[in-house]
């Protein structure tokens, strides 16, 4: 008889379980109660674990080596050759997203008599979305900075050392990232910013994209210095204009990401 | 599929989840709504907690320690960061 357990901490309870299988079902119409309960979930199954005879394997261990290894560069690559980063993108992702299954089935990883293996499914999809979808992200930024004037310094994507750094980029010295609002999320959780600048892309009004720039004081003080104070309900009315906010103990510098360029190609223009 | 765990839904169901997935997941590109995205970074923010690091000085050697739930640990007095990084505190007078 095959040796398989799937190892959980011991805080990992029915709800998260409940929500991983509503994240794969519907992840994309999540209510903000749902993404901190989901956001949490994750959290918890990176410290989960598959025990099979072969010994113990974290489930950022098998993600890695099934998933994120054999198939991340090519992904990148091909979103650096497209002239459409969203369409190789999507693409890229859905192919590999849909093989996830059948990959963790063939390495002995999903044994049908073992339904809690379907959570590591869901963590290798979760994290394979929030790569592909970050780099697409990422890239689109990058070329539009390009295009833009803006002077900056980016890691190299193809590089897993450099992609593995700290931060994506350098502007005017400063140290920041490009995040979808989710990635945000999973990397700036305490009250205070962790590097300079992150530039983030939510949505407004329905389905309306819209770039902002989330700063510490520092960056915003040598690029321009004047903001308005404001709150989290009344930021919408707020932008293109920046805007000070302050919620839960946590504050930053929000500007719309076209007036943030404008005032960076401005400073380096000096 | 609300209230059902992923355990716990036939192989069928299961099968409808990843279907599905693979459906949204094409359109949608990980944009959440301001509201949501800052709504949940204030919860965040406002459940952080500092990381408590306690220095017992007066012995001829300070001790450096953590509380047992921490996601730190200690190594011969130096801080070991949950990325393996290690941080050594150097007190000069």
């Amino acid at each position: 008889m095959m040796t398989f357990r799937i190892l959980l901490p011991a805080e990992f309870q029915d709800v998260h379980r409940q929500i991983a299988l509503e994240w794969v079902v519907r992840g994309h119409r999540f209510s903000q109660r749902e993404w901190r309960v989901a956001l949490r979930t994750f959290d918890l199954l990176r410290e989960a674990a598959v025990f099979t005879t072969q010994g113990v394997l974290p489930f950022s261990a098998v993600y890695f080596r099934h998933v994120e290894e054999p198939y991340a560069d090519r992904f990148i690559r091909s979103l650096l050759e497209a002239e459409d980063v969203t369409q190789a993108g999507v693409a890229g992702w859905a192919e590999v997203a849909g093989r996830i299954p059948g990959i963790l089935g063939e390495a002995g990883l999903l044994p049908p008599q073992q339904p809690a293996a379907r959570l590591l499914v869901a963590y290798c999809l979760y994290w394979w979305y929030a790569f592909a979808y970050g780099y697409m992200f990422e890239i689109e930024v990058l070329r539009d900075l390009k295009q833009s004037g803006v002077e900056f310094l980016a890691h190299n994507l193809i590089s897993r050392e450099e992609r593995l750094s700290g931060h994506d980029l350098e502007v005017l010295g400063f140290r920041g990232d490009i995040k979808r609002s989710l990635a945000f999320l999973q990397t700036a959780r305490g009250r205070h910013l962790p590097l300079s600048f992150y530039i983030v892309r939510l949505t407004q009004a329905g389905s309306e994209r819209t770039l902002i720039v989330m700063m510490r004081q520092p960056m915003w003080d040598v690029i321009d210095g004047d903001t308005i104070l404001t709150t989290v309900e009344r930021l919408a009315e707020t932008l293109p204009a920046a805007a000070h906010i302050r919620i839960g103990g946590a504050e930053a510098i929000v500007a719309d990401y076209e007036l943030w360029k404008r005032l960076v190609r401005r400073r380096q223009a000096k | 599929m609300a209230g059902k765990t992923i355990d716990a839904i036939s192989e069928q169901e299961w099968e409808r989840a990843l279907a599905a997935h693979l459906d949204w997941g094409q359109a949608w590109h990980g944009d959440l709504p301001a509201d949501v995205f800052f709504g949940v970074w204030a919860s965040l923010a406002h459940e952080a907690k500092p990381l408590v690091v306690k220095v017992q000085l007066g012995a001829a050697r300070p001790t450096v320690t953590v509380p047992p739930d921490s996601p730190l640990s200690i190594d011969n007095n130096r801080i070991v960061l949950e990325d393996g990084r290690e941080l050594l505190l150097e007190f000069v007078s």
